[in-house]
């Protein structure tokens, strides 16, 4: 890959991003004006009572990487991207966070695409391996905390990052 | 010994609604229709799509009913258990009649004056024969 601003950690977050969209709004059919999907969220956003269901994406780390194979420069690294689930109500948000890992899970695999070329062609795919989710009990809850699920998505990259 | 006036006392309850109670505007919904075939979760009633939109919406209809109101604006918890002091807790009740009960019971809100209320609960009360319920409110 040559050397660029835009990472291949870029390519991973925009690709799934785009994947969960395609597969939530378009393929599910959940209706835009009660479920929005954000990149990343300040607490600010969210004060007061909600006009939606959110989906809130969030790339949180990664474990490293380690080697794939002898001999070569393959490289092996989970991703966990934690997709928090803001409901509006605990039916609401709970069928959200299985759709969600419905989503995730129904392929076992996210296509990567190249964010750097037009049309964003797919140079590869990402594995998916078990989904968790889980509803987070919040003392004292925030009207954003009252219905909150987590769905913790580990993918797999392998690729070889001197190219 | 004479007897106790009960007729004169449920007069003058009905008395004292009239002229200090408020007017409680009661909110009621219909129940909407889902399409044909859609499959109803038996506990709630409602389909487990939680997303399906309903054929036909749920109508709100609106009785007004003349009840006595009473609301306790503060509230303390035990301070062993809490640290937190006085606060409006946003807790009231209505009182009406038997006759008025029966036709708001399904209601879910209620407005008095400017205020919204979630209807939490109803219970009976029986004075000297005469039946009253009692609408447990708390601030939507």
């Amino acid at each position: 890959m040559a050397v660029s601003r835009i990472t291949r950690e870029d390519f991973v977050e925009q690709s799934v991003t785009d994947y969960l969209r395609h597969q939530i709004f378009d393929v599910r059919g959940y209706p835009s004006a009660r479920v929005e999907l954000v990149e990343a969220f300040v607490e600010s956003r969210f004060e007061g009572p909600l006009a939606k269901n959110y989906l809130a994406i969030g790339f949180n780390f990664d474990d490293g990487g380690r080697p794939l194979e002898m001999g070569s420069n393959l490289l092996s690294r989970q991703y966990t991207i934690e997709v928090w689930v803001i409901g509006l109500s605990a039916q609401e948000g709970r069928n959200l966070a299985n759709a969600v890992r419905d989503a995730l899970e129904s392929d076992q695999r996210v296509p990567l695409k190249d964010i750097t070329q037009a049309g964003g062609p797919v140079i590869d795919y990402l594995i998916v391996d078990p989904v968790r989710t889980a509803r987070q009990p919040v003392p004292e809850p925030k009207p954003w905390q009252e219905f909150l699920w987590i769905v913790t998505v580990p993918v797999t990259d392998e690729y070889d990052p001197s190219q | 010994m004479s007897a106790p006036d009960l007729a004169g006392f449920a007069a003058a309850q009905g008395r004292l609604r009239q002229t200090l109670g408020v007017n409680a505007e009661f909110i009621t919904g219909s129940a909407p229709t889902w399409p044909s075939g859609t499959p109803l979760d038996p506990e709630t009633g409602r389909p487990y799509d939680p997303f399906l939109e309903p054929q036909v919406p749920g109508a709100l209809t609106s009785t007004v009913v003349r009840c006595s109101f009473v609301s306790r604006p503060l509230a303390s918890d035990d301070p062993a258990q809490s640290p937190l002091g006085a606060a409006d807790r946003g807790s009231a009740a209505l009182i009406l009649t038997a006759a008025a009960y029966a036709t708001v019971k399904t209601a879910k809100r209620v407005i008095v004056g400017a205020e919204t209320y979630e209807l939490q609960n109803w219970r009976q009360d029986i004075v000297a024969g005469m039946v009253r319920w009692i609408a447990y409110l708390e601030h939507a």
